[in-house]
């Protein structure tokens, strides 16, 4: 797992400066496909209640689609979401949008507490509308 | 970070891009973990590592 900065999301959100934007990568370190392991839910929502003991980071992410299995990812990480212990005071956003075929789902993930919440949500769920809106 | 004021179809070529900068960036990362490239290669790319918690 890694994180990266990555504000690439909000570079249209010209009225409100949002910091402290990470993507989260997570990964088998070997292409073989591991046996499930319980511990990986566990573990995820450990960083997750970690990272945001600051509660004015954002969490960002895009299901992989490079074997068009995003959708399936996109389910696990909500079925996750649902089912962490900080799902009341963590928001995860999703949406998503087709472009050439491809369906990417994305989605951020911040704090209630997040002075920026209401800012935050607006600029996210903005980036759909510009995707749909086909207006000159 | 750069803002950026255009028009509503310039707005969605950006986002577009975004979507797939950071889907590109996502693999990079990926074939890195997995010792494909190395860090360099992923530095080139304008990604930077960080370790937030």
């Amino acid at each position: 797992m890694k994180f990266i900065e990555d504000e690439t999301l909000f570079i249209l959100t010209n009225n409100v400066e949002f910091e402290q934007v990470y993507q989260i990568v997570i990964d088998n370190t070997t292409d073989t496909k591991p046996p499930f392991d319980s511990r990986v839910f566990l573990t995820i929502e450990a960083i997750i209640i970690e990272f945001f003991k600051d509660t004015q980071k954002i969490l960002v992410f895009v299901c992989d689609t490079m074997d068009g299995k995003q959708l399936a990812r996109f389910k696990k990480f909500n079925r996750w979401h649902e089912k962490s212990k900080h799902n009341q005071s963590i928001k995860k956003l999703n949406d998503n949008y087709t472009d050439t075929d491809v369906e990417l789902f994305y989605s951020i993930m911040i704090h209630k507490s997040n002075p920026k919440f209401k800012h935050l949500k607006s600029a996210f769920f903005s980036i759909k509308e510009l995707l749909i809106n086909d207006k000159p | 970070m750069t803002k950026v004021n255009t028009d509503n179809h310039t707005k969605k070529e950006l986002v577009k891009k975004a979507l797939k900068k950071m889907l590109y960036n996502k693999k990079l990362v990926q074939d890195y973990i997995k010792g494909k490239v190395d860090l360099k290669t992923v530095e080139e790319a304008g990604i930077k590592f960080v370790d937030p918690i």
